[in-house]
């Protein structure tokens, strides 16, 4: 069993779990401070990772939280005495937006938007995963067609951040020619879901118990063939770029996270997979869905899982997207009802669960269970002992947001 | 003559004043400007001083030539700033150290002008023992620490005395530097080289540099390691020949030494560990050049390279002493404002401290980082034309040893760049922190400091004047645009040329002018403070010198036995100088051999005492 988030409620603490058959779930009889990630998910809102370190010649070598290599607003205080890291401690707080706390009162319906807004390149997963705890808890039925469509939509999102973090790792490795070919791949990608849902980051498309979107036979075929391209093009690149000495030596043995590390951890997604944790949401989701997992739990490693995931996802939906027909309108009464749920779905970084408690239709708490958290950590953790220069190598493996982190 | 006297009365007044620290110093001062005046007045004529014939074969000499007196002049001018220095520095101190600084230069002057083994002797023991005084008398230093000075000191001394031994007992005189024999140059150039802290016999310096008072460091360091460079000058000077294996040991010995020095002071984080180890490197530099310059006295188609290897040699002593003076007495006022022994606490002197000292640094790193046209730059210009003749050679085996000399020498200087940026780059030149400074008295301090950054850069400017001096002024040449005697020949027929003079009017005129007219016209210049990231960088943000040097650790860990130490949250670095070995295995071994003695010889058993007597008595009776 997993621990994925300590929810605060009436003084006590509510354990939100994984269990061995993936499901997600609020477990009352589970005390947190028994799992060994229970400290990283209660300090999730300050600092995550390891303790500072003090001693003759020790530094931190803060990274941000305003800087080149960072993304976004964040900061890695990286403890060390000079090349080597010693210890890492990751601070989100910079992108912290309080979003749950603006959620709260509000009529769910409403909170889509705010859930989208959390981390934009994880917003269909946000949305349909606060969409999925609300309908549970109103017992919205969802017909097969949005399920399914919502599926996709996921495998979208998964595409594009997957190939984002490849690149950004061939990037990393100064492989420039390799790169640029993923950013056009990425930039393709995009353009993939603006042209199917008329949003590059397909946002404002789910809604709580639907999908507000139309498609024409045009759409899907156009799709299709924008995937087609993608795929082939793809399958040409990591192929070459699997034979780049030069690159492949940056990222094997770089960052690594043991299976047992990325269960105390509470690992989830490609990273843990990359460990040798055959875990995934989507086996109770998709049909015949088979895990792909690796055993050496280093970038390589999780970079390999990624490209494989890639053609996964471009399969799932070639193989589902000529026979969906949203044509047919469906009327449904969205009466929001009292009462709590856990909902989780497998965004393309990992785990990513909401829970949701909702009194008078307006939403009384929520606990937004993010895989940026326990992936800061795992980053972390896989950094020490680590050169600076594996640092690049090591954090964009494990394709985290701050912004997800923070909330 | 008179001036002499001067020095000696000044010196011996110094010692009586020592109930006032203050005109002890001042005292020293003005002895030390006497001295440096009777270097002066000797150029133009030999001062002989005594010539007495207490029997035929004991012969009591003393003079000063002008190949002394080239040495004498620049220790001279090192002992004057250090004794300006002194008087606000040593006004703090709880003990009386005057008295000991003239004892110790007096002694040092005795040698310059010793020419017999007797005063020779009498100087070199004053000096090693009251050196160690010096060393011992504010305790800051343990008793166990200094005793490696002081053995190494007496190591020096045993060698001396072996080589002046067999001197007279071949000679049947007590007049040393002639007729020498291989015995005594072997013996006492040993002795000497000792004395100049050449590895591995420097390994008592880290914890007596970083716990001394900073101008007893530049004593120990500057002026009394010239004393061991002179000692072999002297021999080479009186030599016709020289044992060319001990030529290439002494050679080879030097650009280890030099290479490990620099390889030390890389890795160094005491702020006065990385100029005692930088001591090692350049004494190290001035040892080969010598040793080239003895290997090459034996072939008379190379009288050129010799001798331009000696002129070398002499140009890196001044520059090392000048330098290395002004870089311990600047750091030594700034150790004083911050209280503290470390490069990275005593970040920003600029600022924190003063100017006056931040340039001192500043000055004599670049001087040992070969900055042109500084002292230290036309030195190892030199150096580095000489090794590269040593194609010239006509053995295979000299011609090796010299060329992997030229290389360790080429490395060193190349690693003392990589540390002499990081005690700029730290110290004088770094972020302050706005730490509180402790104010004393500085206008000595700071005179002081000022005369020895003149120094160090009229040393390079003028190293043709140098040059000239020192009876060299055929080494002198003009070309192109250059007049005579301005350009130095490093080979004849001509190898290499450098023009020091002229580069320091060229850099004058096109960077410094220009830099000084756009400082005082442009006033308008925004200072903020120093962030990294969008954010104020804390104290405990900045890089530190540690790891400023951590990389080269990391990756000679087999050289260094890197160690990294964690406990719990607290880790550190630890890199051993090696060499260190040898002064264990030899104490360890003392230490054995004192135990097996007071067991079997010395446990208070009377027969056993006569019974050692006799063996004793037997065994001389028959050597003898």
């Amino acid at each position: 069993m997993k621990l994925l988030g300590v929810v605060q409620n009436n003084n006590s603490e509510l354990c939100i779990v994984q269990d061995k058959s993936m499901n997600v779930k609020i477990d009352a009889s589970c005390k947190g401070s028994d799992f060994p990630n229970y400290k990283t998910l209660i300090n999730r809102d300050s600092l995550i990772g390891g303790e500072a370190v003090e001693g003759d010649g020790v530094f931190n070598f803060r990274y941000g939280p305003v800087t080149g290599g960072v993304g976004e607003a964040g900061i890695y205080n990286i403890y060390t005495y000079g090349e080597k890291i010693l210890s890492v401690n990751i601070d989100t707080t910079y992108k912290k937006r309080n979003i749950e706390k603006l959620m709260i009162g509000k009529n769910p319906l409403e909170s889509v938007a705010l859930a989208e807004s959390i981390c934009g390149n994880f917003a269909i997963s946000h949305s349909i995963a606060f969409s999925k705890a609300v309908e549970s808890i109103s017992n919205i039925k969802i017909d097969d067609e949005t399920r399914i469509l919502r599926g996709i939509l996921l495998e979208l999102e998964r595409i594009y951040n997957h190939i984002y973090v490849i690149a950004q790792l061939a990037n990393g490795a100064a492989q420039k020619v390799l790169s640029s070919h993923l950013y056009y791949l990425f930039e393709e990608s995009l353009r993939a879901n603006e042209s199917f849902t008329g949003d590059r980051f397909l946002t404002n498309i789910n809604q709580i118990g639907k999908l507000d979107i139309s498609l024409s036979y045009e759409k899907k075929k156009d799709l299709l063939l924008r995937l087609q391209n993608i795929k082939s093009r793809f399958e040409d690149l990591y192929s070459g770029s699997l034979q780049s000495g030069n690159f492949l030596d940056r990222l094997h043995n770089t960052g690594i996270i043991t299976a047992q590390k990325a269960v105390e951890i509470g690992l989830s997604g490609p990273s843990c997979r990359a460990s040798g944790i055959a875990e995934d949401l989507r086996t109770n989701d998709y049909e015949n869905f088979e895990v792909i997992s690796k055993k050496e739990g280093d970038s390589l490693s999780r970079m390999e899982v990624r490209a494989y995931e890639i053609l996964d996802s471009i399969k799932f939906i070639e193989k589902n997207v000529e026979n969906l027909d949203t044509s047919k309108e469906k009327a449904q009464r969205l009466d929001i009802s009292d009462g709590s749920c856990v909902e989780a779905v497998e965004s393309p970084s990992g785990t990513m669960a909401y829970y949701v408690e909702i009194e008078n239709s307006k939403i009384k708490n929520i606990y937004v269970v993010t895989p940026s958290v326990t992936g800061f950590k795992a980053i972390a953790d896989s950094l020490v002992n680590q050169i600076f220069t594996d640092f690049v190598f090591t954090v964009e493996s494990f394709g985290v947001n701050f912004a997800d982190a923070a909330r | 003559m008179t001036f002499f006297i001067i020095a000696v009365a000044l010196f011996i007044l110094g010692i009586v004043a020592s109930f006032s620290n203050r005109w002890g110093y001042i005292l020293a001062f003005f002895g030390s400007l006497a001295s440096f005046a009777t270097a002066c007045a000797t150029f133009s004529q030999k001062l002989v001083i005594y010539n007495i014939h207490l029997t035929d074969s004991i012969v009591l000499n003393a003079f000063l030539d002008k190949s002394s007196a080239v040495f004498l002049a620049v220790a001279s001018l090192s002992w004057a700033a250090i004794s300006l220095f002194s008087i606000d520095h040593g006004a703090t101190h709880e003990k009386s150290t005057s008295a000991f600084f003239n004892i110790v230069f007096l002694s040092m002057l005795i040698v310059f002008v010793a020419n017999d083994s007797i005063t020779f002797l009498a100087g070199w023991e004053l000096m090693t023992i009251f050196s160690f005084l010096l060393i011992l008398i504010e305790r800051r230093v343990p008793f166990g620490k200094a005793y490696g000075f002081l053995a190494y000191g007496e190591l020096s001394a045993l060698s001396l005395m072996a080589g002046f031994a067999y001197t007279y007992f071949t000679n049947h005189t007590t007049i040393i530097f002639q007729n020498n024999t291989a015995v005594f140059t072997v013996f006492a150039s040993l002795g000497f080289l000792i004395k100049m802290d050449v590895t591995p016999f420097h390994t008592w310096m880290k914890d007596v540099y970083s716990k001394d008072p900073s101008n007893t460091c530049a004593i120990l360091s500057a002026p009394m390691t010239l004393l061991g460079a002179y000692g072999i000058s002297k021999i080479i000077l009186s030599s016709s020949a020289f044992p060319q294996w001990w030529a290439i040991t002494l050679t080879t010995l030097g650009a280890v030494s030099a290479f490990w020095g620099a390889l030390q002071a890389v890795a160094a984080s005491g702020v006065k560990t990385l100029p005692a180890y930088s001591t090692v490197e350049n004494n190290g530099m001035i040892l080969s050049i010598l040793g080239l310059s003895a290997l090459t006295l034996n072939y008379s188609s190379l009288n050129y390279l010799s001798h331009f290897a000696f002129v070398t040699a002499i140009i890196l002593i001044a520059a090392h002493t000048f330098s290395k003076t002004l870089m311990f007495l600047s750091i030594g006022h700034a150790k004083k404002a911050y209280k503290a022994d470390t490069i990275d606490d005593i970040r920003g002197i600029w600022k924190g401290v003063g100017k006056t000292p931040a340039l001192g640094v500043l000055i004599s790193s670049l001087s040992f980082s070969a900055f042109p046209p500084l002292a230290g730059y036309v030195g190892e210009w030199m150096l580095l034309e000489s090794v590269f003749q040593s194609y010239k050679l006509v053995n295979d085996a000299e011609k090796f040893f010299t060329t992997v000399s030229g290389l360790l020498i080429a490395l060193a200087i190349g690693l003392t760049g990589f540390s002499m940026v990081k005690l700029i780059g730290y110290t004088a030149l770094g972020y302050d922190h706005d730490k509180k400074t402790v104010k004393t008295p500085s206008f000595f301090m700071k005179f002081s400091e000022i005369f020895l950054i003149i120094l160090v850069i009229l040393t390079g400017i003028g190293a043709p004047f140098i040059i000239k001096l020192s009876g060299y002024s055929y080494m002198l040449s003009g070309a192109l645009s250059v007049s005579k005697p301005f350009l130095i020949l490093s080979g004849k027929p001509v190898f290499g040329v450098l023009a020091p003079t002229y580069f320091a009017i060229v850099a004058l005129i096109l960077f410094i002018v220009p830099f000084l007219i756009y400082l005082a016209t442009n006033k308008r210049v925004k200072k903020v403070t120093s962030w990294n990231g969008g954010l104020e960088l804390k104290e405990k943000e900045y890089f530190t010198a540690d790891a400023y040097s951590y990389i080269l650790k990391y990756i000679l860990k087999k050289v260094y036995n890197t160690k990294e130490i964690k406990k719990n949250q607290v880790c550190s670095v630890v890199a051993e100088d090696r060499m260190e070995f040898f002064y264990s295995f030899f104490r360890n071994a003392f230490i054995s051999m004192g135990n097996v003695t007071s067991r079997y010889l010395m446990n208070g058993k009377i027969y056993i005492y006569i019974f050692y007597i006799l063996v004793i008595f037997i065994l001389t009776f028959f050597i003898a």
